[in-house]
């Protein structure tokens, strides 16, 4: 039977005997949860429609409250100023070499709240793509920032977003120890807002966790994150929340707990479907692929690669996808497929090579090494690592580094590199940004 | 898409269709309603009547055409002096800003930051909430709470590019903020007894009462004016149906209309907020 109208529940409600059919309805009512639901909504509101107090709310919302306009004038004033921003900065943010040409902090025209937003605000959009040119940004905004003299708390709120946003960019080119510094100065900068200083403290965390787990401090990134995933939970931040989650995950992979990881990983993949995330859900999709690989379901984590490469290809994240071919290539390897390995790992490497992601691109061939030399297929090998030898004496690569890679280019030479040497190196440099005074050692 | 007004695109087809089909006007297609909407295309006469009028029909809302429409001066007089009137002859309107505005108002699910009127209606419907969690949440006296709130807002102004659920976001502030004034107000001395007669303990399950009756009353605050008065009157005021008509300057048969569609407009907006909580 069709369910009742809301008129009809509310004539009921309003007189059951002035029901018509009354005896249908309650039957229908003994049955059907959904009119029930009706009843009691319909309930509810006449119930509020004869309570003094829900008018006495109605006249409050209807009346114009004292200090809205002085909340339209700043709204209006920090629009203004967003848009004399927008004007300013247009044309020098085609490219880094014009923005660099710009001089922009140098420029008291600049100097506005409101170009120190934008700038923060197109950091923050390049991070993972162009993390250079994000830290241009994020540094002149901070000198921008450290020039206003506006009445306050705005300098102040800008000055802790450039600093947050140095520190992201920081991180995202390894700098690490310099992304700290950058968070410890920004920290401070919001106690001056109760309402707000909890949320962008927490977001000073969040980045604070990350850099904290890239450089393996793993309790102290959990506990960091663990307490911004309680703040971006009390603002009713969804996605905010859910990559801290993600961070938190990671910190549990990063200690081994590979199984537990993947189960957070996998909480966070559903919020992100849920709030269709789809940065974020590449991200959880990633890093659950990586825990899969290390529990050994390889079809699993393939699966789970593929969709977040998709989701990166649409998303014009090229760094990440580079990384993701590089892993399915080490997942053609973990087959066993060393021939096929071989080839998407040499695709691969070249690809990160690229991009610029010198580190990745000198681990990817260690890794391309490694297949090689199980096949005895050594051609090109020595020249692959002399390359990366190079690339890391001009990319001022760790003395550290350099003497483990002079070792195996030794042991190429002499034609006695194994396929373990190479691993052996290969995790050494994989280690060191968080190891960095560990020395190689060659383990029998 | 659901909105403060539960207004979906399809139903104001469908309402258009209704009363096309029973006024003889012709109806208007989801893609001129989609160029009317975006300001793509200039909007006849007939047209802004069927919208204005499916709209005015789903809300209960006695809205003008010239709150939808940036009218020219000869139309808007001419609207000016004609309600529901006949179909008006074909002449060509400006589709003007204001037609979005409102669209974005009605439909969005969040009201559009960028203006001032969305930024007022976040600002005095948030605003009760935000005072009721300081009032009742935390006991602040009702001075305090409205400057904590106003706060707030401020505090949302200077981040709100980077802020996704403004509600949720500003309940949490309002948390943080009501926190930090108790401490303060500790450190600096007891509160007095006139305020202990305001502190509510306000249990989870009182507050979300509370929240609530705020919804109902955010829904009746939207309501339109005529809608309101004979609700308020009907239900709180306990006035019979002919003096209601008889102050309204209407008729009873059009009370009790009145009374049923302003009610079931009253039901579903309280439960499409209600499925938002």
């Amino acid at each position: 039977m069709p369910h009742f109208t809301d008129d009809e529940l509310s004539a009921y409600v309003s007189d059951p005997s002035r029901v018509a059919d009354r005896e249908a309805l309650e039957a229908h009512l003994a049955g059907c949860p959904h009119c029930r639901a009706g009843i009691a909504s319909v309930e509810e509101v006449e119930e509020g429609l004869r309570d003094a107090e829900v008018w006495q709310q109605v006249d409050g919302f209807l009346a114009r409250p004292a200090r809205l306009p002085e909340a339209l004038a700043l709204k209006g004033a920090i629009e203004k100023e967003n848009a004399a921003a927008v004007k300013l900065l247009t044309p020098v943010l085609r490219s880094p070499m014009r923005f660099a040409d710009a001089k922009i902090a140098e420029n008291p025209r600049f100097h506005t709240a409101g170009v120190a937003r934008m700038l923060c605000a197109e950091a923050k959009g390049l991070h993972d793509k162009r993390p250079k040119f994000s830290l241009q940004l994020a540094d002149a905004a901070c000198a921008i920032a450290a020039a206003l003299t506006g009445p306050p708390p705005i300098p102040r709120i800008c000055r802790g977003e450039a600093l947050r946003e140095r520190a992201n960019a920081l991180r995202y080119l390894g700098r690490f120890a310099e992304a700290l510094k950058a968070l410890d100065e920004a920290e401070p900068m919001f106690d001056a807002s109760p309402s707000s200083d909890p949320f962008d403290r927490a977001i000073v965390g969040y980045i604070r966790a990350v850099v904290l787990h890239e450089t393996d401090r793993l309790n102290e990134a959990l506990q960091v994150v663990r307490s911004a995933v309680d703040v971006f939970h009390e603002y009713g931040d969804e996605q905010r929340e859910a990559s801290a989650r993600l961070v938190e995950a990671g910190c549990l992979y990063s200690a081994g707990k590979y199984a537990e990881s993947a189960t957070s990983f996998e909480a966070v993949i559903s919020v992100a479907r849920l709030i269709a995330q789809s940065r974020l859900l590449a991200y959880a999709l990633q890093n659950a692929a990586a825990a899969y690989l290390s529990l050994r379901e390889l079809d699993r984590a393939e699966r789970y690669y593929a969709e977040s490469m998709a989701l990166y290809d649409e998303l014009g994240v090229m760094t990440e996808k580079a990384r993701i071919a590089w892993s399915l290539g080490s997942i053609l390897v973990a087959r066993g497929d060393l021939a096929r390995g071989a080839i998407a790992l040499d695709v691969a490497r070249q690809e990160l090579l690229q991009l610029g992601l010198r580190n990745d691109h000198a681990l990817a061939t260690l890794e391309w090494v490694e297949v090689r030399l199980a096949f005895k297929q050594t051609a090109g090998v020595a020249t692959a690592c002399r390359e990366i030898l190079l690339q890391f004496n001009s990319e001022g690569m760790m003395r550290n580094a350099r003497l483990a890679l002079a070792h195996l280019h030794q042991a190429l030479a002499n034609q006695n590199a194994t396929r373990e040497l190479v691993r052996q190196i290969r995790m050494y440099i994989r280690d060191l940004p968080s190891h960095p005074t560990a020395v190689f050692v060659v383990s029998q | 898409m659901i909105n403060a007004f539960g207004l979906k695109p399809t139903s104001i087809l469908r309402e258009a269709d209704r009363i096309a089909r029973e006024t003889g006007v012709p109806s208007i297609s989801r893609t001129q309603l989609n160029r009317l909407r975006l300001g793509k295309q200039r909007a006849t006469e007939e047209r802004i009547f069927i919208v204005l009028a499916a709209i005015r029909e789903l809300t209960g809302v006695e809205l003008r055409a010239g709150e939808l429409f940036a009218l020219e001066p000869a139309l808007a007089a001419s609207y000016a002096s004609r309600e529901h009137g006949g179909v008006p002859a074909a002449t060509v309107f400006s589709p003007g800003s204001r037609f979005a505005h409102f669209w974005r108002i009605m439909v969005a699910e969040e009201p559009e930051s960028s203006s001032d009127q969305a930024f007022e209606t976040l600002y005095v419907e948030y605003g009760v909430m935000l005072r009721t969690i300081a009032m009742r949440g935390f006991g602040i006296p009702p001075d305090d709470a409205e400057a904590l709130v106003h706060d707030c807002f401020i505090a949302y102004l200077q981040r709100h590019t980077c802020i996704r659920d403004v509600k949720a976001w500003l309940s949490g502030a309002m948390r943080n903020t009501c926190r930090h004034y108790l401490r303060d107000r500790k450190r600096e001395a007891p509160l007095g007894p006139e305020h202990d007669a305001t502190i509510d303990p306000a249990p989870q399950a009182s507050l979300d009462a509370w929240i609530r009756k705020l919804t109902l009353a955010s829904v009746l605050a939207r309501l339109g004016a005529k809608c309101r008065e004979t609700l308020r009157g009907y239900y709180l005021a306990d006035e019979a149906k002919e003096a209601l008509a008889d102050r309204l300057s209407t008729s009873p048969g059009y009370i009790d209309q009145l009374l049923s569609t302003c009610r079931r407009r009253a039901q579903e907006l309280f439960r499409s907020l209600g499925k938002g909580k």
